[in-house]
């Protein structure tokens, strides 16, 4: 249920974005990005929580906000210091979302069975 | 906190959420297209390529203008020579205007008062042949317009004697004779009175030709 309501939210969100697109400033769109890769892994990690009944909405909303903002700041030191640090984030987010859609996947079909 | 509010309350949170990353995502889409578009954001690879590309259109959009350019030229040319072949159309239209006396005339000229003495007891008379010599003299030392009394000469104009009177075309005039010519005033003086001319010709003849320098005649058509 909380996968629909998820999947709802994300449409609806991308169809407000689409009728009302917002501004994003070229020169920060690699670290708005790289936020809303964070931000897709804390969503996938706090559905594999609570489908594993370890949900915590504190950790969940920190998580969100965090890994969201520390991602940005890697990307924008990696800038600053001319090293690709945001690559770091991005294969760190991309795997644990690899890793947390596996085990959403894995969940769900154990209760099915 | 019941189990039906926590429910609510992360089922709200994971709306939230989604709901937020959900409406940056088109903005960062639109966002990371257009980078795409803009050749600061291309791989100096493809931006070479389409410099290539471009330096190959602009070599044949230059030939093209070079080809263009030929060709306009050509047609101002073209127009050119046609506006000069109707300038020279206009003048030699003018000049067989003249020629056939369509339109009247008026320069420097010179005039020739011919007076035979058909009475008395050696008259002397015009003779057609001397006629013909003056008129062709006219002609040959640059006369451009000739009339008989007032009558236009063409080309194809016969003039003779009838009797006491000149024929001129259609129309038949009597003496004395007023040969006027519009042309070459100098030349047509100098050719009348040669030794050995038309002017001396008619002397002996006894027929009398007064030849008079005239800075304006005008010829009717």
């Amino acid at each position: 249920m909380v996968g629909f309501v998820t999947v709802c939210g994300l449409v609806l969100g991308i169809i407000a974005g689409v009728l009302h697109p917002v501004h994003i400033p070229a020169i920060y769109s690699k670290y708005v990005g790289l936020a809303l890769l964070a931000g897709m892994d804390s969503i996938l990690g706090g559905i594999k929580g609570y489908l594993k009944d370890s949900f915590d909405a504190t950790v969940f909303f920190s998580g969100f906000l965090i890994n969201s903002l520390i991602a940005a700041l890697l990307g924008y030191l990696g800038d600053q210091l001319g090293i690709d640090l945001y690559l770091a984030a991005v294969v760190v987010f991309g795997s644990r979302m690899f890793q947390n859609i596996a085990v959403i996947r894995r969940v769900l079909l154990k209760k099915e069975a | 906190m019941t189990n039906r509010s926590l429910w609510r309350s992360t089922a709200l949170m994971f709306f939230a959420i989604s709901f937020l990353v959900g409406l940056f995502l088109p903005g960062q889409a639109r966002v990371v297209q257009e980078m795409k578009q803009s050749y600061q954001n291309q791989d100096p690879k493809d931006l070479i390529r389409v410099i290539k590309d471009l330096q190959g259109r602009k070599a044949t959009l230059l030939a093209e203008e070079t080809d263009m350019s030929q060709r306009v030229t050509q047609y101002l040319r073209a127009s050119d020579d046609t506006a000069a072949q109707v300038q020279q159309l206009q003048r030699e239209e003018a000049v067989l205007q003249q020629k056939i006396g369509k339109v009247p005339l008026e320069g420097p000229g010179i005039r020739v008062t011919i007076q035979e003495q058909s009475t008395g007891e050696s008259p002397s008379i015009l003779a057609d042949e001397d006629l013909l010599l003056l008129l062709n003299d006219l002609w040959a030392s640059g006369a451009e317009v000739i009339s008989l009394n007032g009558i236009r000469l063409l080309n194809s104009t016969a003039v003779f004697r009838a009797g006491l009177n000149v024929r001129v075309g259609d129309h038949v005039t009597t003496m004395p004779l007023r040969v006027e010519a519009i042309g070459d005033v100098e030349n047509m003086s100098k050719g009348l009175q040669m030794p050995g001319g038309v002017l001396d010709l008619l002397n002996l003849r006894r027929v009398s030709a007064i030849v008079q320098t005239v800075s304006l005649l005008k010829l009717s058509n």
